[in-house]
């Protein structure tokens, strides 16, 4: 059995019936799962006939994989040529939405599910404030320190310097704050940001070192650090009174950030529209309503297909 | 590409197939309802490859049942009312209506599979052809377990995906 917490399970792994049926499937198909996880999934699948029906739709799906070739496309072209002969071409023309669909790490310590934010404490001194669809675990370093992984999302740390060596590692990046210091960290699949609000922090990726000053951030890359740089604090951490702030940013990024905060996935059709700059104050309690009021200010036009999509497209 | 002669293929492997099943120790009507339940998707299945790899389709797709066969057993022993939460898992039909897929619906899951990226498709096809467990996909392909948990949910997020968008087209 792979060592986790349960605390994930407390929370559903995603706001989205058939997002969790899938996780649900994922998780009980290895065999690995926990007498927790299973007593969860009893839960779970009982609580709603919407669960049942969804969990049955990810069963058919996967029943319906056992007779068709999986063979390895490059080695087989002729074969693949025959296979796909007239089949449909999907309508995925948007690279990237299914960016960030994994709705949690299944193995974290500590997650908060997608629009929920959380706080929580890690130990004495160490409160984490977790942003929608972030996950992290405790982990130990080579000198028996204690710090944090984590893993993908966001996640605001208030270190009262009582853990000395306290330290979140996030994509090969190791954070410390010198002392006392409150920060925030994003990690997604391109990269993320360390953000100093107050006291210090030391930055270090391979053998670079950055220090960080209150009211600097820096982006890194896996395997890349950026300079650290003045920023916005209000802006930047809105996230935390429950507000997403954007100003002139473009609307494809709006559109991401948005996507880890409710249901669903947005695509943004054309490279003039993906650009387009777009300023906006959205309220986290109400991001059902953001869409339509989006399309009509930026004179957008907004196509909802069924719960899971949401297409943006020049009127 | 030869023609696949369902009458004759049953003839020459229903024994093997149904004794290749029995050696898994299922109960002789499950071997029965595999062995079934393999020719009917043959029949059912769009894009058949050349008929010269039809035995080891057949045994493919036997496998894949019986693999499906026993994750279901085990999912039933801890869902407490699984006949009522997971009925079609419990039923005695060798075919339950639930997961007779269509010739145009396997088609576009066969275009979806297709699609998947080639590390999801990595991860998607060695725990469905060859039933390796996180752990092990991790090993082989020297990524966490976490990793290939997460591509498998991908993957089954991308073929959900992908046959709901092309059955709206």
């Amino acid at each position: 059995m792979m060592e986790r917490s349960n605390a994930i399970f407390e929370n559903p792994p995603a706001d989205d019936v058939s997002e969790q049926a899938i996780y649900w499937f994922a998780l009980l198909l290895d065999g690995a799962e926990t007498d927790q996880d299973r007593q969860a999934f009893a839960r779970w699948i009982e609580a709603d006939e919407t669960h049942r029906q969804a969990f049955l739709d990810i069963e058919r799906l996967w029943a319906g994989t056992s007779s068709l070739d999986m063979s390895e496309p490059a080695r087989t072209l002729g074969r693949r040529a025959f296979l796909g002969a007239g089949l449909a071409v999907g309508l995925v023309g948007a690279a990237g939405w299914y960016g960030r669909i994994i709705p949690h790490h299944p193995f974290a310590d500590f997650a908060a599910s997608r629009g929920e934010r959380r706080n929580i404490t890690v130990m004495p001194g160490i409160q984490a404030e977790l942003a929608s669809q972030t996950s992290l675990s405790l982990v130990q370093n080579q000198f028996g320190q204690t710090g944090l992984a984590l893993h993908e999302g966001e996640v605001f740390i208030e270190h009262d310097g009582r853990q000395p060596g306290f330290f979140v590692q996030a994509a090969g990046l190791v954070t410390r704050p010198r002392e006392a210091a409150r920060f925030d960290i994003s990690h997604y699949d391109a990269g993320g940001d360390v953000i100093a609000a107050n006291g210090s922090l030391d930055v270090t990726l391979n053998a670079g070192h950055h220090s960080i000053l209150p009211g600097q951030a820096m982006s890194f890359a896996p395997g890349d650090m950026g300079m650290p740089r003045p920023v916005d604090l209000a802006v930047r951490l809105a996230w935390r009174q429950g507000k997403l702030v954007f100003v002139g940013d473009p609307l494809a990024h709006v559109a991401t950030v948005l996507q880890r905060w409710q249901p669903g996935k947005i695509i943004v059709l054309g490279e003039q529209l993906k650009k387009r700059p777009v300023t906006l104050v959205v309220n986290l309690d109400r991001t059902a309503d953001i869409l339509p009021l989006m399309g009509k200010a930026l004179n957008v036009e907004v196509d909802q297909i069924g719960r899971y999509l949401t297409i943006l497209r020049a009127a | 590409m030869t023609q696949w002669d369902i009458n004759q293929l049953f003839r020459t492997y229903h024994a093997r197939l149904r004794h290749f099943v029995q050696k898994r120790k299922l109960a002789w009507y499950t071997a029965d309802d595999i062995v079934q339940d393999t020719f009917l998707r043959v029949v059912a299945t769009p894009s058949l490859p050349d008929v010269k790899y039809a035995q080891s389709y057949l045994y493919r797709t036997a496998q894949n049942l019986v693999v499906d066969h026993f994750r279901r057993e085990r999912i039933l022993k801890f869902v407490p009312d699984a006949e009522k939460s997971l009925e079609y898992v419990a039923s005695d039909s060798p075919l339950p209506d639930q997961i007779v897929w269509s010739r145009q619906e396997l088609r576009r899951l066969q275009s979806a599979i297709n699609k998947l990226p080639a590390s999801t498709r990595e991860v998607f096809v060695l725990a469905r052809l060859e039933g390796k467990t996180y752990a092990e996909i991790g090993e082989k392909l020297g990524i966490p377990p976490q990793t290939a948990f997460s591509r498998m949910v991908r993957a089954l997020t991308l073929l959900r995906d992908q046959t709901k968008i092309d059955e709206k087209n």
